[in-house]
Order: C-alpha cells, then structure tokens, then sequence
C-alpha cells in the first residue's frame, strides 16, 4: 500500500502561504480523512489524480505547482 | 458546608462529558501517528475475535477428551456470538463518539486498503474451504467439520484486519 513514489509536494508549504491552514480543514475541503492527507504530504502516500486535482484548486494553482515527478533514471 | 464546597468544585455532568468527548477528538495536525476510525476498527476487531473466539476453542479443546457427539458446541458458539456482537457493537459506538466524521467516511485510502485486505481474507478462506473440503470427503464428524469452517472464518477476518493494520501503518 506504502507505494514507493517519486512524487514530492509542496502541500505543507501552500498551507503555509495560504495563512496556517489547517491539515483537518484541507481534508475536509478535498474529501480525504486528516490521516490520509498526512500520509499524501509526507510522501507515503500517492493520491488519486482526482485527489490531487481538488488539492492543486483548493490553492488555486496548478498541478505541477503542488506535485513534482522527480525521475532520477 | 464542606460538602458544600465539593459540591461547587464538582463540573455539572454535561460538563464533564462534553470535556471527555473533545479529549477523545483526533487533533488537527499531527506527524501522523494517529489512527484513522477504520484503523482502530481493525484493532478493535482483531482483539474481539481474538478474545471471544480464542475462549471459544480454548474450552471446545479442554474438552476434547470426551466422545465426539458430546461435545455441545452449539450453546457455547451462540453465546460467544453474541458476547462477540456485544463488544463489537460497544466499541465501535466509542470509536465512532471519538471520530464522528469518519465513522461513515472511507476515503480512496480506505478503499484500497479495504480492498487489500479483503483479497488477502479471501485467501486464506479459500484454503480453508479446501481444507474442509478434504473433511468431508474423509467424513469427518460433524462438530470438525462446523469448528473448521469457524476457525476459517476467525482466521480470515484476523488476516484480513492485520493486513489493514499492518497497510495503515505503512502509508502514514
């Protein structure tokens, strides 16, 4: 289930810049539990593409703002 | 008046309950340590099985030495049913007191894992069908037969909630 991924993300730092929001509150927002949203920003944890679309418009940027595919070979 | 002194000291019970209730919230944030309402259902259920049912065979095989067709298994599997519904029904109305916004939730990471899980139950529920199988060929009798199924049944939902168990806390 931990799926090895090379996916990194910003999450933690849009909650940041968009003024201490909370993790329960981005949850919410995007249709996850708080757990599930911990395990997608610390990386254990590759969200649906769905997922990643609703967490990408809740900070009103783009997906390639939030999530980056680091392919080292 | 000293009772009366408790008496004011003492909070009024609503009180008291509604500080319980916010105590058992799962906080905002965290490093993820903590356990999703479907997590700890798992939890809860691997212990209940394990208890109700490790009683059940516990008892059956101390009293293995008597003739087969004395063995009254049946009073006992229907009272360690029901002690079985009793605890579930109890700790999951804690569990969902605890986390009231996940009691009815699952998540596209509670569905997979859900998923995960439920294949690896059915394995070991298939193999245990085969093995009764093989029981009834050889005719064995039928409290074996009965208690095989059961333990089969234990068996898969134990492997099933480990391997959610052991799924969430790889991916948190």
């Amino acid at each position: 289930m931990a799926k090895p991924t090379k996916v990194t993300n910003r999450i933690g730092e849009l909650r940041r810049d968009a003024g201490e929001v909370s993790q329960g509150e981005l949850a919410t927002a995007i249709g996850v539990t708080r757990q599930t949203l911990n395990a997608i920003e610390r990386g254990k944890y590759s969200p649906s593409l769905e997922v990643a679309f609703r967490i990408a418009r809740f900070f009103d940027v783009g997906l390639d703002d939030v999530f980056t595919y680091r392919d080292d070979g | 008046m000293l009772s009366r002194i408790f008496d004011n000291q003492r909070p009024s019970p609503v009180r008291s309950c509604q500080r319980f209730l916010t105590a058992l919230r799962p906080p905002e944030e965290s490093n993820g340590a903590t356990m999703t309402f479907h997590e700890r259902s798992a939890l809860t259920t691997i212990v209940a099985v394990l208890v109700t049912f490790g009683a059940y065979f516990f008892v059956l095989i101390a009293g293995v030495d008597r003739r087969v067709d004395d063995i009254a298994y049946k009073p006992l599997l229907v009272l360690t049913v029901i002690v079985l519904t009793a605890i579930m029904a109890i700790s999951h109305i804690v569990l969902a007191v605890r986390a009231p916004d996940e009691a009815n939730h699952l998540d596209e990471r509670d569905r997979t894992i859900s998923q995960r899980a439920d294949q690896v139950a059915g394995v070991v529920l298939a193999c245990v069908v085969l093995l009764v199988i093989f029981l009834t060929m050889v005719e064995a009798a039928h409290v074996y037969i009965a208690n095989s199924l059961l333990l089969g049944l234990v068996i898969s939902q134990v492997a099933g909630d480990s391997t959610k168990l052991v799924l969430y806390r790889r991916s948190s």
